[in-house]
């Protein structure tokens, strides 16, 4: 069956990364929402289980551009760390709903089991104390 | 319809429906004793390699869940009316091998002599329907929960259990308790500072390696109330009880096949069950001398439902329209904190550890008769945690908080019953399952005092999260503060918002009265002397802690009474 939004579409959205990374940066020992994976989880929760969520997911894609050009004159992944995080705090008293929405999604594809990122992700939980029992460890190494 | 219409036909003596608390352990009491058992269990065995601690696919996505709703619908019923009919959390249970003890928490309590006596106690509550268990039954339950205790793998002590201990009439036989880690030993303190006792919950957890079952010891890992263990710790009946049953001659078990109705021959008595091959859709018939349901607490009502023959025209056993009525679900809720304090990187994310019942009997100042119990929580999975305990924020410091927040937030849980009432209750929907049978239509809502008791626990846990140096306490929810509100106002309190039941009690009552209960003494349907239950269905009324111990003790008991009448009937 087609893809409702294809894997190209994801991986390669330069604005989507940056999102990814401002919403879960890097902090402590724990990976970043893109060291973790978090856009493979995208790719599979868009297509299926999350695919409502797909117009919220658009709508915050579209609005972080906007905002960014009008206050920054520059394409969103090209801001630097403290103007993203204003951009992303704009978008979200504007589209709240569908920042909440898109929100929850990444953090769910970050702490979720490394099977939903292609095996990456691999210290994200240990980072926060959490250790689970994962049958194939060896597959997803220390975790 | 008769037997004759099938191609195949099987012949046994006992029939089982359902694998899980209750039909493994009547399965265990008959077919040890050589007569030829056969259950039916309408999932697979789980798989090994499925168990893992995948938070998404078993809690969020619910996917080792049976889809409620090709199971359920569900209609709450408020001021006299049915809300619109909604798929629902009420109510579930697991189809497979070993049903819910495969994803159940473990809680293994003994239910208190006052949980048999609760008619004879309070008499005669406005809007309930309050009864006892038969006369002497706590008495004859003592020797079956030891041996439930020691089949299944219990870790626990109740010396501490100041009112239950001094009330034992058999003893328990348990395994040492679970090692309480920093937050319970943390809570242990503070609940006895509060006065009160508490005592480490009785889990069907191995505190020790097992060497009956030779299975591990519980490290307290990660997920548990809501998974498989992936590490074997977890005293699930298909691991302890099934397991060792199926090399034995005379026991075997069909699965993935649905026990869909059955048959009765010209005295009422039950002939055979009617099954369906879930994957091949084949029908055929099974025909035994006696059918045990366990099933359940809904899905065994409907299997009376939907069992309409010429001499039971209303359904099994229900020419009285007992069946189905009288549900209990409990009403189960949690409050979390954070705590200061360095918790370090222990293993301790299972912390039902330590829980009180020092206001299990409700005082004269209580405006209701429930029994109510409060354990440690699990601790919910890092998902469920940074999506519904934190739920804004997100950036550096958002996480930097998290990171540590996270292992020092911690939740208790209520165990509130709550009252039979004939409305509540189970029928045949319209709408029929995969497998073409009428799905169950659940009719529930919570009696007033229900509502006033749980209020009453809720207060309890802040009480004991606060003496334990909790801070921002969660989880009074805006259900409570609305029917605190309407209680106040003399109004019925409306559904919870978002309810879930896991406990499925009442709907087959048991009694010494034909009249006023489905099943008897022995759980032996009194319009059909060949169909007993040993699920929940038949708890006249539903205790302050979980059923699960209960189930599996009275199934032992009605197992003995099985093995007596076929030795005096069947051969
Ligand atoms: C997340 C969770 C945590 C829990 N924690 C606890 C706890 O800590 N302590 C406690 O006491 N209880 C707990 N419970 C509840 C516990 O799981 C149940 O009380 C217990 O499993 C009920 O036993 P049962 O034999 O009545 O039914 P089940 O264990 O549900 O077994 C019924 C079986 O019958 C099968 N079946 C149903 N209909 C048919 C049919 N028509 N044909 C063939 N097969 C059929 C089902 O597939 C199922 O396998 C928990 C439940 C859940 C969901
Ligand atoms: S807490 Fe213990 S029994 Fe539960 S899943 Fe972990 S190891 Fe298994």
């Amino acid at each position: 069956m087609a893809k409702i939004i294809s894997e190209n579409k994801i991986l390669n959205n330069k604005n989507l990364i940056r999102l990814i990374e401002t919403l879960i940066p890097n902090v402590n020992d724990a990976p970043s929402g893109v060291e973790a994976g978090v856009q493979y989880y995208l790719v599979k929760a868009l297509n299926a289980h999350r695919k409502n969520i797909l117009p919220s997911y658009e709508v915050i894609l579209k609005s972080l551009e906007i905002i960014s050009k009008e206050f920054y004159k520059n394409t969103f992944w090209k801001l630097d760390d403290d103007h993203a995080e204003i951009v992303v705090s704009k978008v979200q008293v504007i589209e709240s709903g569908a920042f909440e929405s898109v929100r929850n999604l990444v953090f769910e594809g970050y702490f979720a089991h490394p099977r939903w990122r292609d095996g990456k992700g691999k210290s994200v939980w240990s980072a926060i104390g959490f250790r689970p029992i994962l049958r194939n460890q060896d597959q997803f190494g220390e975790i | 319809m008769s037997s004759k219409k099938f191609e195949k036909t099987l012949e046994t003596d006992v029939v089982i429906i359902g694998s899980g608390a209750g039909g493994a352990c009547a399965a265990w009491g008959i077919a040890n004793k050589g007569i030829d058992t056969l259950v039916i269990e309408k999932g697979d065995w789980l798989k090994d390699d499925t168990y893992d601690d995948d938070e998404l696919h078993y809690y969020i996505l619910k996917k080792g869940w049976p889809s409620i709703e090709n199971e359920y619908s569900m209609a709450d019923l408020y001021r006299g009316k049915e809300s619109k009919e909604r798929p629902h959390r009420m109510g579930q249970s697991y189809g497979c091998v070993g049903g819910g003890t495969i994803y159940y928490a473990g809680v293994s309590s003994r239910f208190y002599r006052e949980d048999f006596e609760k008619y004879k106690i309070w008499g005669d509550i406005p809007g309930a329907n309050l009864a006892d268990w038969p006369k002497g039954f706590y008495e004859e339950i003592g020797p079956y929960y030891s041996q439930a205790e020691e089949l299944i793998g219990v870790s626990g002590d109740y010396s501490n259990d100041y009112a239950r201990f001094n009330q034992l009439n058999h003893r328990p036989r348990l395994l040492p308790p679970l090692p309480y880690h920093k937050i319970g030993e943390r809570l242990n303190d503070a609940a006895k500072e509060l006065g009160w006792n508490p005592f480490p919950i009785p889990l069907a957890l191995n505190s020790i390696y097992n060497e009956k079952t030779n299975s591990n010891w519980c490290i307290s890992s990660g997920m548990c109330s809501g998974y498989p263990c992936a590490w074997g710790a977890k005293n699930s009946v298909d691991q302890v009880v099934l397991s060792n049953l199926v090399d034995k001659p005379n026991f075997s078990i069909l699965t993935n096949t649905l026990a869909a109705f059955a048959e009765t021959d010209s005295k009422g008595n039950i002939s055979g069950v009617v099954c369906i091959n879930r994957s091949s859709k084949e029908k055929f018939f099974v025909k035994a001398k006696a059918v045990i349901l366990a099933c359940s607490g809904i899905l065994s009502p409907l299997f009376c439902l939907n069992s309409q023959t010429k001499q039971h025209q209303n359904g099994l056993g229900n020419s009285n329209d007992l069946v189905g009525r009288n549900l209990m679900f409990h009403i189960e809720g949690q409050r979390g904190a954070q705590f200061d304090g360095d918790f370090g990187n222990e293993e301790f994310h299972n912390l039902k550890k330590v829980m009180v019942t020092d206001f299990y009997i409700p005082d004269q100042s209580d405006e209701f008769v429930n029994h109510m119990s409060i354990q440690m929580g699990s601790k919910s999975g890092p998902i469920r945690y940074v999506l519904s305990k934190v739920p804004e924020g997100w950036g550096r410091q958002y996480l930097k908080d998290m990171h540590k927040n996270y292992m020092q937030y911690h939740e208790l849980q209520a165990m509130c019953e709550d009252l039979p009432q004939l409305s509540n209750r189970v029928t045949a929907a319209d709408r029929k399952d995969v497998d073409g049978m009428p799905v169950a239509h659940i009719h529930h809502r919570f009696h007033k005092m229900d509502g006033l008791a749980f209020i009453k626990t809720m207060e309890k846990m802040e009480q004991w999260l606060q003496a334990g140096g909790g801070k921002m306490i969660t989880g009074i929810s805006s259900d409570m503060v609305e029917w605190k509100r309407l209680i106040d106002q003399g109004e019925d309190i409306p559904p919870m918002r978002r309810p879930y039941g896991y406990h499925l009690m009442g709907t087959l009552r048991m009694g010494d009265d034909p009249d006023r209960s489905v099943v008897n003494r022995y759980c032996q349907f009194h319009e059909v002397p060949n169909l007993f239950c040993v699920d929940s269905s038949i708890f006249p009324t539903s205790a302050g802690v979980n059923p699960t111990l209960t189930i599996q003790a009275n199934a032992l008991r009605v197992a003995d009474k099985i093995i007596n009448l076929s030795r005096s009937q069947w051969k």
